[in-house]
């Protein structure tokens, strides 16, 4: 019985994810007069502008998590050590931007970026200050449980005693492990990334779903086949990432 | 003048004193142990040695150069802690050879196989520490404190959580290796039959200052003070009225050297095995009599409890289990107090 429902459960869920996605496909491959066509798919490679864009938002994933990860990792270990008292306060001002409309939080960065425009330019890449910041709750959280899951005191003082500096205690002992909370920090910062629009669109910047949607004014098909192609990279990164934890996770098992 | 050597050590915490000026003085290659009950310092005074506080006051040194500003890192100091502390991503070896590295020192392998060989756990090198049973893990610990040739060896309560058998084990396997390193080292716990198993010189510790400071044979035979002779090994409080040379228990006196005034009530502290046992009948006749309570089994001895007659206060005395039948509950029996302390209720 229990096993009766269960597949009918994962065949409801399989369906709600499916449908969609097939749905995209078979419209992204419709040719004319009812036949199947790929030209959809070509136009991608064929269109500047989109590779520009596909490039610039892959580009940003990366800058963003990059940041992000690079500015909690060493602040949080800190306050952890060192700061306690002020753990609550850093928890609340990182969770803060998920409270917040991203329309608002554009609201309030479009005078800031008149800055950035004027002292570092406009391209895109400039996004990473925002994105950072619209990722830094999720990452957070993430972070947060990989260093709880550790006795980072006694690490650190082990460290410490051994000889090594901060720097040293932060790379070769915190990092190593809490090593699953980042590629989960980073995985989730990525996917938010890539599917970001409305700041991206607002501030006037061309990244890949601000191009999907003017596609889809003009090439329907293409903007579908576009959409699937990103949804498809998001569950290849998230395969390949959760891998690569995976299999270094039992290799420690193995080589005892 | 020692190789450590802790000066006034004061610590603070939230207006709580932690350390009320502690001296200390540590001669080359002695292990002494800081013995008390939990808040009394003792942990305190260990980091401060480590360098992972500061001190409100006061100054640390080894081998004549003062270390009291320097960091952790730069201290030398070998450190096991209570809580285990392997790096989980690292394998046994290569825990050992963290310090080594930082160090750049050669011939990293060929210590690594050592130090894993004098802990006894050569076979072991390529194990993770998730792996390794809690005393495995420890032993680890020791090797890769040990593997810097640090200046001292601070241990922690390395022992506390770990079960009873592989505890006296690691112990006396602690002791050996300090011994044949010479290795100054300074041993944190709130275990009594540790300290006194394992340790050159044992300083109790209260309320942030030292009580005592000794070998472990007088501080359990010649206890500076009552909360020494309390907190190390068992004893018997039993409570009197002061008379010149001696003390009134009851309706009886007990010969004792004390120089507490005479009338004042006081506390007569005796351990077990200084209580003499031996069946009675009749009239008191000035000794100390009861009737047998309870017997408890501990192995070698047999502690009984005997009821005083009068007030009615209760003494365990200690006897070899051999004799122990002589005196099943209910019997009469006279008690001879010796290397009894008095001091003021």
């Amino acid at each position: 019985m229990a096993v009766v429902v269960r597949r009918l459960v994962l065949l409801v869920l399989g369906a709600f994810f499916l449908v969609p996605l097939l749905a995209m496909a078979e419209f992204s491959t419709r040719g004319a007069g009812g036949s199947r066509s790929l030209e959809s798919w070509t136009a991608i490679g064929s269109d500047p502008d989109l590779v520009e864009a596909i490039l610039a938002s892959v580009q940003l994933a990366v800058t963003s998590s990059v940041l992000v990860l690079v500015l909690l990792v060493p602040t949080m270990t800190w306050i952890r050590l060192r700061l306690p008292v002020l753990r609550r306060l850093v928890e609340f001002l990182c969770l803060l931007p998920i409270t917040i409309p991203a329309i608002v939080l554009v609201v309030g960065m479009a005078p800031l970026y008149a800055w950035v425009d004027y002292f570092l330019g406009d391209s895109p890449w400039t996004l990473t200050f925002a994105y950072a910041v619209l990722v830094l709750p999720f990452a957070y959280r993430a972070i947060d449980a990989g260093l709880s899951a550790i006795d980072l005191k006694t690490l650190a003082e082990a460290a410490r005693s051994l000889g090594a500096s901060w720097g040293t205690v932060l790379v070769r002992v915190v990092v190593p492990n809490i090593r699953t909370a980042l590629i989960g920090a980073s995985l989730l910062s990525v996917a938010l990334v890539l599917g970001e629009f409305t700041i991206a669109s607002l501030l006037n910047f061309d990244t890949l779903q601000v191009q999907v949607n003017l596609l889809g004014k003009r090439n329907a098909g293409v903007s579908i086949a576009v959409s699937l192609l990103s949804l498809l990279f998001a569950f290849v990164l998230l395969f390949l990432l959760s891998f690569v934890g995976g299999r270094r996770g039992s290799s420690a098992v193995e080589e005892g | 003048m020692g190789y450590l050597e802790l000066r006034g050590l004061r610590k603070s915490f939230g207006g709580q004193p932690a350390l009320a000026g502690l001296d200390l003085s540590l001669a080359e290659g002695e292990l002494v142990s800081l013995l008390g009950p939990s808040g009394c310092g003792k942990t305190t005074a260990l980091r401060i040695v480590a360098g992972f506080e500061t001190a409100d006051a006061g100054s640390v040194s080894v081998g004549g150069r003062d270390v009291t500003g320097v960091p952790a890192n730069k201290r030398d100091m070998g450190m096991v802690f209570q809580a285990y502390s392997l790096f989980p991503n690292m394998t046994a070896a290569q825990n050992i050879a963290f310090g080594l590295r930082l160090r750049r020192s050669g011939n990293r392998a060929r210590r690594t196989s050592e130090l894993l060989d004098l802990v006894g756990l050569g076979h072991l090198a390529g194990r993770y520490p998730h792996q390794m049973s809690g005393g495995q893990q420890q032993r680890v610990a020791l090797a890769r404190a040990l593997a810097i040739e640090p200046r001292v060896l601070l241990l922690d309560e390395p022992l506390s959580a770990l079960d009873a058998k592989v505890r006296v084990a690691l112990r006396d396997e602690i002791r050996r290796i300090q011994t044949s390193l010479g290795m100054t080292t300074l041993f944190v716990t709130h275990d009594q039959e540790e300290a006194l198993a394992v340790s050159d010189r044992v300083g109790v510790m209260s309320q942030g200052r030292l009580e005592q400071l000794d070998t472990p044979a007088v501080v359990y035979r010649n206890p500076a003070s009552a909360f020494v002779a309390q907190f190390v090994g068992v004893t018997n409080t039993v409570h009197g009225v002061a008379e010149d040379g001696g003390v009134r228990v009851g309706a009886v006196r007990v010969e004792a050297e004390h120089e507490v005034d005479a009338g004042s009530d006081v506390k007569v502290i005796v351990r077990p095995e200084d209580i003499g046992i031996a069946q009675h009948s009749g009239q008191a006749n000035g000794a100390l009599v009861g009737s047998v309570v309870t017997q408890s089994f501990l192995g070698a001895v047999t502690r009984v409890s005997v009821r005083l007659a009068g007030d009615g206060q209760e003494v365990r005395v200690d006897q070899p289990s051999s004799r122990a039948g002589d005196f099943p509950v209910g019997t009469a029996v006279a008690l001879d107090l010796s290397r009894v302390m008095v001091v003021e209720a």
